[in-house]
């Protein structure tokens, strides 16, 4: 299993699951402007939710700025940290795409801004930027692979 | 309070626990501690062992366990390997392969050695305890010379790093590295850089070696523990060898035993281990420990205090072992499931971050979500793009689907027009309701998604009322009907009210019946009163029920339950049903109309039960559209056919419907024109089409949008005159007395033949039609209606005329897919179109609802300058 996001060095090249994670990495600013004109954008104080388990909300978010916390529910209202989301990531892909229910909560651990691209914008931006759009799909698509890779890799390990 | 154990940050992101110059020092003085013990052990060469093999090396285990980032930034021997980087002397060579590959059992293989010595050695010769130190200082060193970064000792070689990793996995308190100024990245899965994960990623790494050394290393530890609290004292070193050897093994074999047995991840057993040999340890070490202290003069229980220590730690490592072990399943998670990033966070989102930074806050309540608008958005879409739950009609502030409260900043909207004011009126708001769809933000504002949270309107003036009128019944419960109900009983209190629908359902958002289709919500995202609206207004209603029958000599209403109602005035609000041109077989299922909520949800029922893949939608007009695309987003493969050569014919000219073509098609509906559906074929359900021109065309779903027929039989039968639709004058009034007409049962005798099927056309035509029942003068006199197509990316408004007539002029502008018609009449607007200019929707909606005369400024509209429109 590829862990080497947890030692990304300085100065280092991006480790590799990094650059595997990475969005859109070709696309320019002025392509970046085109699809973020499509998002509506919303500011959050520390502590607020941003998504709730269950939710059936399918919109792409971007991280503009500050840091969120994703909560997997442990059952009797408990939660459980499952990760910390920096700024510049890209949330609710799995959702985006299957349109099934959120199946984690995130909340703000900072103040910050997401840039949210509902599924009907991108019916939008995709038939005004068909290329642009068809990137973003197998670009999503190709995350959720790797990480299907890494899961079934580690049930064929039995662990 | 112990530190997050899913806090997997890197020392480099977490904040400094010391200023550096302050770790310096203490290191220090760590350094001048070893040096003193040194001295020690040649001076007082019994206090030496005592201090070190009696209370440092006892408690060490414990520092590892709670706060091994103490130790790391504090070990003499780290800050003896770290000198030479720290004056800039160190070749700072990369360690080779080779060393690298095997420092983990170079340094567990020390460890042993050092171990079994213990007993024959270093435990009673203080001599040979200051070679072993002063050897391993000097090692140390020389690897700092060498390698760079810490990979020549304390990332690498250090014999007790091992049995750091494992213990230090979930600190109490994570202390971050201070060596490391700046990181070299001189070590794979550095213990240093991330010392949460750092035992983890070992064993999960891709390389499969790095797990199997942790693995030697927890299965041996136990072992050697062991070992060494039950060595034969007298043995010699070889036994000592043997012994310890022999021990370390059987640990192994255990540790593989209990993998097999238990078939717990590696994660886990490792942890379990580690614990076990800690316990061993202590139950040893606690006796020494105190033994050490009262030997030396502290006046101790020693027996009490070991066995305190020893369940102390025993507590401790219950509680590490569960905190451990809940982190693989975070680390995996984030391993397998990390979130994708983007490379442009710096310049492009942080950009766009500031610039939102300028722009007008709603906050929206409930839940005080921040939402940024667009300089002069609308509300709406605002609200509509952040997946509120807020209704949408014909977002030309008619329908009033969309009403929300203004908590804060009402000055900071754009004015409230009169056709908006007109519907708030209609829905009994007062100051402080705002519809979404009218409203520009231009500062900050805070709305409540709750209209129920301002203060209701104020009453209407009482009406002089004719002596002979009592009960009015209306028929019809639409928006026309509803509004002449709403309006008649603003002004007269205490009449009787009756109201006979045929729906089911309250009035309800029929302009967004589309959204049933793809939407998750039912009927009650459409509704736009709730059912005791009526009670509250002393409305007495019928839903669902029919009128079979009126007797204008008699003013009497036959109900189709057997009921009658006498009337003194009758509106007549029956609406219309679709219109469908002859096609054979349409009784086939999977042939459907769309005008009714219930049309819609069966056409959702249908496409779940039947699996509908491919839709063909016969009409392209707004509903048509509305429709296809309602369908598309449900994943179903859309084609609509037209009879004319373009799309939305009635609302379009030619070069906008091109534009429009386009981005439909961009979207994914396939278009066909010259098209009609001449027949449904299929066994009982709906399998293919055949058209006007003998193509067949394969489907499983047709949905008919051809307009609207109005409902005239009761009015007729009654004896109205009838032509499209009921007949009325400009009062409203049909052929027989007391009977009016509104809505889309109504053709206004103003334009014979015309029948608009315009919501805002039957708000206007109910209101008129109540006041004069009231026995008020109230004259309808039609002002253009904007139409816009609800199709997300589409801005299109077309109002009035949008082909220039005789006489009329035409200025048009184009600009890639957007484009502007203003057609003029001896200067006065009197007719727009608009596509992709939503920003110029209400300029020029009000210039047409005025007949603003725009005759001199021509130049200016023509070069695309609209802004003197607003004037």
């Amino acid at each position: 299993m590829d862990s080497s996001a947890f030692f990304q060095y300085p100065g280092s090249r991006p480790a590799k699951a990094e650059a595997a994670m990475c969005l859109l990495r070709n696309a320019s600013d002025e392509q970046w402007q085109k699809l973020l004109a499509h998002t509506t954008s919303r500011r959050f104080a520390a502590g607020e939710w941003l998504i709730r388990e269950g939710e059936t909300d399918d919109a792409l978010y971007f991280l503009g700025s500050g840091e969120l916390e994703v909560l997997m529910p442990r059952g009797r209202g408990a939660t459980r940290r499952l990760a910390v989301i920096r700024s510049g990531s890209v949330v609710g892909e799995q959702t985006f795409l299957d349109h099934q229910p959120r199946s984690t909560s995130i909340r703000a651990l900072s103040e910050g801004e997401v840039f949210r691209f509902s599924r009907e914008r991108f019916l939008v931006f995709s038939a005004r930027e068909p290329a642009l759009a068809r990137d973003l799909l197998l670009d999503l698509g190709r995350i959720v692979s790797l990480r299907l890779r890494d899961t079934t890799r580690l049930l064929a390990q039995g662990r | 309070m112990a530190d997050g154990a899913d806090d997997f940050r890197n020392y480099l992101e977490r904040p400094r626990w010391l200023p550096i110059g302050a770790w310096h020092g203490l290191r220090a003085l760590s350094l001048a501690t070893v040096a003193a013990l040194l001295w020690l052990c040649f001076a007082k060469p019994s206090l030496a062992l005592a201090l070190f093999w009696g209370l440092a090396v006892p408690v060490l285990p414990l520092v590892f366990l709670t706060l091994p980032g103490l130790w790391r930034n504090l070990c003499p021997l780290a800050a003896s390997n770290q000198l030479p980087r720290l004056f800039g002397i160190t070749r700072g060579l990369t360690l080779p392969a080779g060393l690298r590959r095997y420092a983990v059992l170079i340094g567990l293989a020390t460890l042993f050695v050092a171990v079994s010595f213990r007993r024959v050695l270093f435990d009673h010769d203080a001599t040979a305890l200051a070679g072993l130190i002063g050897g391993a200082l000097g090692l140390a060193l020389l690897g700092g010379l060498v390698f760079k970064g810490k990979s020549g000792w304390c990332g690498s070689f250090c014999p007790l790093l091992p049995v750091q990793r494992l213990y230090g996995q979930t600190p109490l308190k994570v202390i971050p590295n201070s060596h490391c100024q700046p990181c070299v990245g001189c070590t794979k899965n550095c213990y240093d850089f991330n010392p949460q994960v750092a035992w983890l990623a070992d064993l999960h790494d891709d390389d499969p070696w790095l797990g199997t050394d942790r693995r030697l290393v927890a299965g041996a530890v136990p072992g050697l523990v062991l070992a060494y609290f039950t060595a034969p004292v007298d043995a010699g070193i070889g036994a000592q060898l043997l012994h310890n050897g022999l021990y370390c093994l059987v640990g192994v074999g255990a540790y593989w035993l209990a993998e097999a047995l238990f078939r717990q991840s590696a994660q886990r057993t490792t942890v379990v281990f580690g614990a076990v040999a800690l316990n061993l340890y202590y139950w040893f070490a606690s006796a020494t420990l105190f033994g050490t202290l009262a030997e030396r003069g502290a006046p101790l229980p020693v027996e009490a205090f070991a066995w305190g220590l020893r369940a102390a730690v025993l507590v401790l490592s219950i509680h590490w072992i569960l905190r451990t072990f809940a982190k693989e399943p975070l680390f995996l998670a984030q391993t397998t499931g990390q979130a994708p990033r983007t490379q442009i966070a710096a310049t492009v989102l942080a950009g766009h971050h500031a610039r939102s930074a300028e722009r007008p806050v709603v906050t929206l309540e409930p839940g005080a979500k921040q939402l940024v608008a667009e300089p002069d958005g609308l509300l709406l879409d605002l609200l509509e793009a952040n997946d509120c739950s807020i209704n949408a009609g014909c977002r030309m502030g008619a329908c009033g689907a969309d009403p929300v409260a203004i908590l804060a900043g009402a000055e900071n909207l754009s004015p409230c027009s009169d056709r908006e004011r007109d519907t708030l009126k209609r829905l009994g708001y007062g100051e402080g309701v705002r519809l979404a769809c009218s409203a520009r933000v231009h500062g900050p504002v805070g709305v409540h998604l709750d209209p129920g949270m301002a203060a209701p309107a104020a009453d209407a003036e009482p009406m002089d009322i004719p002596d002979d009128l009592r009960r009015i019944v209306i028929v019809g419960n639409g928006i026309a009907g509803v509004t002449a109900a709403d309006v008649i009983r603003r002004h007269w209190k205490s009449g009787e009210l009756y109201l006979v629908g045929a729906e089911r359902h309250p009035l309800y958002n029929r302009m967004a019946i589309t959204k049933l289709i793809y939407g998750r919500t039912a009927m009650q995202g459409l509704l736009l009163m709730p059912e005791k609206w009526y009670d509250d207004r002393g409305i007495h209603t019928w839903l669902n029920t029919r009128v079979r029958r009126i007797d204008p000599a008699a003013r009497k209403v036959h109900l189709a339950t057997g009921e009658t109602l006498d009337y003194d005035r009758l509106i007549l609000t029956a609406g219309s049903r679709s219109f469908v041109p002859p096609i054979e077989g349409f009784a086939r299922e999977g042939c459907f109309t769309l005008r009714e909520a219930e049309d819609a949800m069966a056409i959702r029922e249908y496409v779940q039960a039947h699996d509908a893949r491919h839709a063909v939608v016969a009409g392209g007009g707004l509903l048509g559209l509305e429709a296809a695309y309602a369908l598309l987003r449900m994943g179903l493969q859309v084609r609509v056919l037209d009879r004319s050569d373009q799309l939305l014919s009635r609302q379009l000219d030619a070069r906008a419907s091109g534009h429009l073509r386009t981005y439909l098609e961009g979207l994914g509906l396939q278009l066909g024109f010259g098209k009609e559906v001449a027949a449904a074929q299929g066994d009982t359900r709906l399998r293919n089409l055949r058209l006007n021109d003998g193509t067949t065309l394969d489907c499983d779903l047709l949905v008919v949008a051809a307009g609207i027929a109005p409902n005239l039989l009761l009015a007729s039968e009654a004896g109205a005159q009838t032509g499209r639709g009921v007949q009325v004058d400009e009062r409203m009034r049909s052929s027989i007395e007391h009977v009016y007409a509104a809505g889309d049962a109504a053709e206004w005798r103003g334009a014979p033949g015309q029948v608009p099927g315009l919501w805002a056309v039957a708000v206007e035509q109910g209101r008129i039609a109540a006041l004069n029942a009231l026995g008020g003068d109230a004259v309808y006199a039609p002002k253009p209606v904007p139409v816009a197509l609800k199709v997300a990316g589409v801005d299109l408004t077309s109002i009035g005329r949008f082909e220039a007539a005789q006489g009329d002029e035409a200025i048009v502008l184009e600009d890639g897919s957007r484009y502007r018609k203003l057609v003029l009449h001896e200067g006065r607007v009197v007719g727009a179109l608009l596509l992709g200019h939503p920003e110029l929707a209400d300029a020029v909606v009000a210039a047409v609802d005025a007949g603003r005369d725009v005759g001199g400024q021509r130049d200016t509209l023509a070069r695309g300058d609209w802004s003197g429109l607003q004037a």
